[in-house]
């Protein structure tokens, strides 16, 4: 009978312990839709913020000394192949003079930050994100630098990598290009304008679909923003194509894109303000 | 004793912070490491279900905060895991040994995942943000709710009037 009773006591207790957790999660969710949550998030992230930027920062390290080591050996021996090509090639050191200064001068003119007349906000990128299928990144600009969800993120180069997704006090996230969900209005720099939407692949990279089979689009192409999201401009950089794959029982094409920058090594990025 | 809740409280946000390091971590190993998982199973086995609670809901905000899922898919899946799981515990698992705290764990890791991927599946098909955060459609059921009583009001007064098929507690009849 007492063990009936011990029984039904832990029950009771358990469900009333289960419900009022229910209670305060769906409070927290609704404060949070409602926005009341915001400072909140806010003072969380800025309290984080160094210690999630040291600790990046330690594991950005350690993996580049991991793929470092796992490189010496195919190193050493690239390192031998091209002594052996320097000694039997002649290098031109006039005609390199003269690309060094053409290289610089093209530099200057696609000097995108200085030279832009978009306007912009510097950012840094504070942390990664707990969910571990997401590629989206946490920046420490938010809404009092006059940020908005949907505004286009660049590298300082002006490639586009991401777009915003939730701007809140102090801090906002960044959903990057190779994300599942990332969906981006793109065009092809040719005479066609022909359009397409960049979509990401599993956090690995990007493609072009929905590009009409009668459209112009090759091996070599570059892919820029059509304009047609209200937050994005027009004529970002987002990739370059590397193959067009076309299966007749289809009725649009796709390309695999090759990104230009390299998302894992982002630091600071832009955030255009339209 | 209420340094207790506050040192505890500190140990579960700084859990919270280093699963958000683990889990954006580029290195496949340390992304898969569950943290605060292992802990919830320890918590199960070994303290009450209110400390259980506290834990995750505590840790789970910290989760969501940084998260680009919509707000509460880890406090809600941490919360059924742990309901599951101690129910099993409770039930099934009792003596606390070794091999029923590598199973309970085993089935954590199982539970907590169908858990996060239905609810994030479920929102992303749905497109769940749209309609619950959208303040006109929130208004709408709320008219509706108003619409529906006052009929119903209307109704049960009309029908009482005519039959005493409704008991009228706390009406004149």
């Amino acid at each position: 009978m007492s063990r009936l009773r011990n029984r039904t006591k832990f029950m009771n207790k358990f469900f009333k312990s289960a419900i009022v957790g229910l209670v305060i999660i769906a409070v927290l969710i609704f404060l949070h839709f409602i926005g009341w949550l915001g400072p909140v998030e806010g003072l969380a992230v800025r309290i984080f913020s160094p210690l999630q930027q040291g600790t990046r920062a330690v594991s950005g390290q350690g993996k580049s000394f991991y793929d470092s080591w796992l490189k010496k050996k195919d190193l050493l021996a690239e390192n031998s192949q091209l002594r052996e090509q320097l000694k039997s090639n002649q290098i031109d050191v006039s005609r390199i003079k003269a690309l060094q200064e053409e290289n610089e001068l093209l530099k200057k003119e696609l000097g995108f930050a200085s030279e832009s007349q978009l306007k912009h906000v510097a950012a840094k990128i504070i942390s990664g994100v707990a969910d571990p299928y997401s590629q989206t990144v946490v920046i420490n600009r938010g809404q009092h630098e006059g940020l908005l969800k949907g505004m286009a993120v660049v590298t300082e180069n002006g490639v586009l990598v991401g777009k915003l997704t939730e701007v809140g006090d102090g801090f906002s996230k960044v959903l990057l290009l190779t994300d599942n969900k990332s969906k981006v209005a793109a065009t092809v720099q040719n005479s066609d304008r022909t359009a397409g939407l960049v979509e990401g692949q599993f956090g690995l990279s990007f493609s072009m679909t929905n590009i009409a089979r009668n459209q112009q689009i090759k091996e070599g192409d570059t892919i820029v923003t059509s304009g047609l999201e209200g937050q994005i401009p027009k004529n970002l950089l987002i990739a370059r194509v590397e193959s067009v794959k076309e299966v007749e029982s289809e009725i649009f094409k796709t390309a695999i894109l090759k990104p230009i920058v390299s998302f894992a090594d982002l630091s600071y990025v832009l955030v255009i303000i339209p | 004793m209420w340094y207790k809740y506050i040192l505890w409280s500190i140990v579960i946000i700084l859990a919270a912070a280093g699963q958000v390091f683990l889990s954006s971590s580029q290195n496949a190993i340390m992304a898969n490491f569950d943290l605060l998982l292992i802990i919830l199973v320890l918590l199960v086995n070994l303290s009450s279900f209110e400390r259980v609670i506290w834990f995750l809901v505590l840790s789970g905000v910290i989760m969501d905060i940084y998260s680009s899922l919509p707000f509460g898919i880890f406090m809600v899946s941490y919360l059924l895991t742990a309901i599951i799981l101690e129910a099993l515990f409770k039930n099934f698992f009792t003596n606390r040994s070794f091999y029923s705290l590598l199973i309970i764990g085993s089935i954590g890791v199982l539970v907590y995942n169908l858990f996060f991927l239905s609810f994030s599946g479920l929102i992303y098909y749905l497109g769940g943000s749209e309609y619950f955060t959208n303040w006109r459609y929130l208004g709408a059921i709320g008219w509706q709710l108003v619409n529906v009583v006052i009929f119903l009001a209307l109704a049960f007064l009309f029908i009482n009037y005519l039959s005493k098929r409704f008991k009228p507690v706390f009406l004149h009849s």
